[in-house]
């Protein structure tokens, strides 16, 4: 059954029609693919009074796949990307010939059908495509996306770039695989962005494996276009005395849902994990977090914060969940939210959910606006109100920026902040009177 | 004979209860007044009268700096003027280094310096107030025990180098070498020409800082000025004759406030 026999729509709600790779689709990635797509077929579409998941993104309830077309090539995708740091190799999913390849980080197309012994088997251990609906989907339609793996005890200095993008009217759903080998060490930036007028659909799911006190430093940064829409799964497994470092930074899209989720599987793992959005008009940012301890001694901390101004809106629902036998855990999660004006919006809700009693959990939230007295500290020292606003929201991220991995990579994720702030400066949404 | 500070007549309102009820104070550039007077007298509400905070609502009398008036122009205005308010209680910026605090307190004042030089200024003044190098980097008075933050103020005022400086109980809680530092460091930035009007409730700072002129400030007045004589008055009698001869009965705070 090809597309055009079928002749309907290669995604709606209730089907998609499943993709396949060029040069070639292994067998196992077939079955994968028919699993994927049952999986789909048997979940329903996601519902805002239905599913608790999704009870504050009610555009959820509207978005149809059916209105995007599936693509595959990106070839504007480096362009809009820029130079970036320097690193060890960048890949661009839908403009491969643009990217440059290590032994480390290759396209996940080429890695596939090359040694799909090797890899298909590892897709979907991590996210199965019965996680969710766009996970599922993601796993039928992908066609390329990138996989990093490093070997045992092998330390990269470098960082590897991935980026991938959606254009106008298209969908996208590029996959990544990131394997760490026992005891390897690596820093993975990876961009997800769209032309600043695009209305597309990008779905990413990425799967991580951080092996046996491997350490893997991971920047993520969501620089969508103001009209695009984003569903993304980020999902890892720890194993033992593995430590993973996740920094984020939501800036764009029209509205997005964002899973973060760590499965700490391995005794004595470590996860730290800080992020921050920047919202305006009426951008959305729904983001689901989950610290899943499932063995004994593993330590997990996440941080996220969101500024929102104008009519935009931050929803965070963190879970932390301490499994049977995961004594001696110690997880935190803390949502803090600034408020830059009236109309703007945050939900937060933290939880904890545990299953054993030897443990130190805390979880915290916190909203609020700027505080009057530190604007007129500012102002009365020379600073203009609305700068003083700037840098009283900029204060507001330092403890999230301070861990964005060191050097020229923290460098870069300042700027796409800074600029992000200068954009609300622009666009007046700082100089707005206090609520 | 324009470069002065002069304030007549003013009425100052916070949320529609009358705190400030018809100041009179001049202080000529250049020169050092003190303003002394009970808990609750308004000195603290004065300077930020004189420095815009939006909360401290001006109803009636002016604001002169140097020969304008100031009301109805934000505080940046009126810093960038040439007027400094060292408080009482500095405010805290969590987030915000004190390098970045002062980077864009000189960049709003237009008076930008080079990275470098910046810096290189800002330890100076850090190493003259007996301050470690570290605050460099620390957010702003964030976590300062009280005596760091009014040695940072003294910092800040001599970074950016106002004309007029308030000085709000800027000697409070400093111990005695403190004390010495703090005052050496504002009598450095007065050989350029500043003037001062010094809040305080206590003599000593005022050996080190000697007042042109002292005024008493009580129920939102200024009730009496003179030499430096009135400070030793003060020392040896208490506010209670000032008080008696402007015809206030209560010394506790609440007389500031009618209405
Ligand atoms: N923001 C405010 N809200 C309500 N009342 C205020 C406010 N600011 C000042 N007041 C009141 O105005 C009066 C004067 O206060 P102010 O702080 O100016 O006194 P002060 O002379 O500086 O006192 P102290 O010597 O204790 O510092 C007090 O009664 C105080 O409670
Ligand atoms: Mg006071």
């Amino acid at each position: 059954m090809t597309e055009a026999t079928l002749g309907a729509a290669p995604l709606t709600r209730e089907s998609a029609l499943p993709a396949s790779l060029e040069g070639g689709e292994p067998l196992a990635l077939s079955r994968l693919r028919e699993l994927a797509l049952a999986a789909y077929r048997e979940m329903p579409w996601p519902s805002s009074t239905r599913d608790e998941d999704w009870r504050r993104t009610a555009q959820i309830d509207k978005l149809d796949p059916a209105s995007f077309s599936p693509s595959s090539a990106s070839p504007w995708l480096p362009e809009l990307a820029g130079p970036g740091p320097k690193s060890s190799a960048s890949l661009f999913t839908g403009a491969p010939q643009a990217g440059v390849e290590s032994p480390e980080a290759r396209g996940l197309r080429g890695a596939l059908t090359s040694e799909p012994d090797r890899w298909v088997q590892l897709l979907g251990s991590v996210a199965p495509p019965g996680l969710r609906k766009l996970v599922a989907l993601n796993t039928a339609r992908f066609v390329d996306g990138a996989l990093v793996h490093v070997g045992r005890g092998e330390q990269l200095e470098l960082p590897i770039r991935l980026v991938h993008g959606v254009g106008d009217g298209e969908a996208s759903f590029p996959r990544t695989l990131i394997v760490l080998e026992e005891g390897a060490s690596a820093t993975v930036l990876e961009e997800w962005l769209s032309p600043p007028d695009a209305r597309g659909l990008l779905v990413p799911v990425a799967e991580v494996i951080v092996g046996r006190g491997a350490r893997l430093t991971h920047l993520v940064s969501q620089r969508l276009g103001e009209r695009s829409v984003l569903q993304s799964t980020l999902r890892a497994r720890q194993l033992e005395g593995s430590s993973y470092d996740l920094s984020f930074v939501l800036l764009g899209g029209s509205w997005s849902k964002s899973y973060l989720e760590v499965e700490m599987a391995g005794e004595g793992s470590e996860f730290r994990s800080a992020g921050l959005c920047v919202g305006r008009g009426s951008q959305h940012f729904d983001i689901q977090t989950l610290q899943d301890h499932m063995a004994r001694g593993a330590v997990s901390d996440l941080l996220y914060r969101a500024a929102v101004a104008e009519r935009a809106r931050s929803v965070f629902a963190g879970l932390i969940r301490v499994e049977e036998g995961a004594q001696k855990t110690n997880a935190y999660v803390q949502n803090r939210n600034l408020l830059l004006s009236p109309t703007a919006k945050a939900d937060s809700n933290p939880t904890l959910e545990i299953l054993a009693n030897d443990v130190r959990c805390t979880h915290g939230t916190a909203a609020g606006r700027i505080d009057e007295e530190q604007l007129f500290y500012c102002q009365s020292r020379g600073v203009t109100r609305e700068e003083a606003r700037r840098l009283v929201v900029e204060g507001f991220f330092a403890d999230v920026v301070d861990h964005f991995p060191e050097g020229e990579l923290r460098e870069a994720a300042r700027g796409w902040v800074l600029d992000a702030l200068d954009e609300l400066s622009r666009s007046g949404a700082l100089s707005a009177s206090p609520g | 004979m324009s470069d002065l500070l002069e304030i007549s007549g003013l009425q100052v309102e916070v949320e529609g209860k009358r705190i400030l009820d018809g100041v009179d104070l001049t202080v000529p550039t250049g020169e050092v007044h003190a303003l002394m007077g009970p808990n609750g007298a308004g000195k603290t509400s004065l300077g930020y009268a004189v420095m815009g905070h939006p909360k401290y609502q001006v109803v009636g009398g002016q604001i002169l700096w140097k020969g304008e008036s100031v009301l109805g122009t934000p505080p940046e205005q009126r810093a960038r003027r040439g007027l400094f308010l060292s408080l009482q209680y500095p405010t805290a910026i969590p987030g915000v280094s004190t390098a970045n605090f002062l980077r864009s307190a000189l960049k709003g004042l237009g008076k930008e310096l080079p990275a470098r030089e910046l810096l290189k200024e800002v330890r100076a003044q850090l190493s003259l107030l007996k301050m470690d190098q570290a605050f460099l980097s620390r957010y702003i008075n964030d976590n300062f025990s009280g005596g760091e933050k009014k040695r940072m103020e003294i910092v800040q005022l001599a970074v950016l180098r106002p004309e007029m400086a308030i000085l709000d109980e800027t000697d409070s809680g400093l111990d005695v070498d403190a004390l010495r530092t703090v005052a050496e460091g504002v009598n450095r930035v007065r050989e350029g020409g500043m003037g001062v009007l010094i809040i305080t409730h206590y003599q000593r700072i005022l050996e080190y800082i000697t007042p042109d002129r002292v005024h008493v400030m009580a129920a939102g007045r200024v009730i009496a000025s003179g030499g430096r004589e009135l400070v030793t008055e003060i020392e040896r009698t208490g506010y209670d004759p000032m008080l008696r001869a402007a015809g206030i009965e209560e010394v506790l705070p609440a007389a500031a406030v009618s209405g």
